[in-house]
């Protein structure tokens, strides 16, 4: 009987150490697909910039910073991702790296609403000229 | 052999049975060892599985594993969302693993490693519900770096040498190794930081020494093995705009002058004639360094005067 006692004993801790190895398995199991349903969200620029407004209602800036990088390696000409991500740059404290990100939209269409945006975040700030358009094949021209 | 030694060795014997029933289960779901996702995958990117000899092209929401060793080509990234929602991007021509991960919600722990031996990266610290605390180390062929609660970038090998020699805390005249020289810089947050991000921080371990970079932009450049660090130093604007170019993505640049609804205009604006079908302008190499220079420099002082924490703007040579 001692012996059949013991046993279960060791049996029962076989269990326990079992579910202790198992639980952290299991939940990244759970994480892995969250992270699938995450970049199934990205299907297209709109929806990244959707999560991303999301993530910063939620105050997560750090997730909304990584939606949008997501999202500009798809589209790198998207000016609305980009002074958003600046704005959340700011927003990190880290002014240089959004002077940087606003450099590069050089003479880009940016809408009234993107820029009050910015300056919301990264306080007043000139405003790259919009004398040039975008560059984009005028109707009915050769190449 | 006496009897009561035979039962004492047919229990032990049911017992460790009993035990292997147990674990199999649990040690053969517990094989796969995914540590995160491929989140975005751009141009040449191919990982090489451990025991494999030969590399594959990356795949979008492919799971990554320990070990995996990731390799990019020129002009190319990936991010990888580990399961604790913290972001690596890997820039252009670079090679880097994960080789250590441990993450246990329920225990609101987790312990996080990577190598890299070539080229840019960026970690970028996640939120999860319960903010799991544990050890987050980079580490490259000339340091280590713990990493607390932050954004941060680094660069490995040839780039490092050229980035680095255009800093004024630096120079050109520096030796250094171009297979193994490092720059790393503090991206953020800052103290400043807003949400529910918290001012981040590193510790870089370098011969013995730690050095803390502790605001955004600042940075640190170890030159090769043995040779002393130099720094740690604001970055300056175009070493930041060289980190860009390797991690992030650029936009078409309109030249001024170009396009329609110009108002004239030359110089600069030739290279607007060289766009290309696309809708992307060719322009000169000069014209689409310059252009967003000027137009950094102005939003720089505009950010220098909202602020008013010019101790927190990069060098600008």
């Amino acid at each position: 009987m001692p012996a059949l006692k013991r046993s279960s004993g060791i049996v029962g801790m076989g269990f326990l150490a079992a579910t202790i190895f198992a639980a952290p398995v299991h939940a990244q199991q759970e994480a892995g697909t969250e992270l699938e349903a995450l970049i199934a969200s990205l299907a297209d620029a709109d929806a990244g910039m959707a999560l991303a407004r999301r993530q910063i209602g939620d105050t997560d800036l750090l997730g909304a910073l990584g939606t949008l990088e997501r999202a500009m390696f798809a589209q790198p000409d998207a000016v609305a991702h980009r002074l958003l991500y600046a704005s959340l740059l700011c927003r990190l404290d880290d002014p240089a790296g959004a002077a940087v990100e606003v450099a590069l939209l050089g003479r880009q269409d940016i809408t009234d609403e993107s820029w009050a945006e910015l300056t919301a975040a990264c306080g007043p700030l000139p405003r790259p000229s919009l004398s040039a358009r975008r560059i984009s094949p005028a109707p009915g021209a050769a190449s | 052999m006496s009897v009561r030694f035979a039962a004492a060795l047919r229990r032990t014997i049911g017992t460790l049975a009993a035990g292997a029933l147990i674990a199999t289960p649990t040690l053969t779901f517990a094989q796969p060892a995914a540590v995160g996702i491929n989140a975005s995958v751009r141009n040449q990117v191919q990982i090489r599985r451990a025991g494999t000899p030969r590399p594959r092209p990356a795949v979008v929401r492919e799971r990554v594993i320990l070990n995996d060793e990731v390799q990019t080509g020129a002009n190319s990234q990936l991010q990888i969302i580990l399961l604790d929602r913290s972001t690596f991007t890997v820039g252009s021509n670079a090679r880097m693993a994960i080789d250590r991960f441990v993450y246990d919600p329920a225990r609101n722990s987790r312990s996080v490693g990577a190598s890299v031996t070539r080229g840019a990266f960026r970690f970028m610290s996640g939120r999860t519900a319960t903010r799991p605390s544990g050890p987050v180390t980079v580490r490259t062929p000339v340091a280590s770096v713990g990493i607390r609660g932050t954004i941060f970038e680094g660069v490995v090998g040839a780039d490092a040498m050229r980035i680095a020699g255009g800093e004024p805390a630096v120079g050109p005249n520096i030796r250094g190794d171009p297979k193994t020289a490092t720059l790393l810089v503090l991206r953020g947050p800052g103290s400043l930081t807003q949400g529910d991000a918290m001012k981040g921080a590193i510790d870089v371990s370098v011969q013995n020494r730690t050095i803390v970079l502790d605001r955004p932009s600042l940075a640190l450049y170890i030159p090769g093995p043995g040779l002393p660090p130099i720094g740690p130093f604001m970055l300056s604007t175009p070493g930041l705009m060289s980190f860009q170019s390797l991690l992030r993505t650029t936009p078409a640049l309109i030249p001024a002058g170009a396009g329609p609804g110009q108002q004239g205009g030359s110089g600069a604006g030739a290279g607007g004639s060289a766009s290309s079908p696309s809708g992307r302008q060719g322009g000169s190499g000069l014209s689409r360094f310059f252009a967003p220079l000027g137009v950094l420099a102005a939003t720089l002082l505009g950010l220098a005067l909202a602020n008013d924490k010019g101790a927190d703007l990069p060098t600008s040579p």
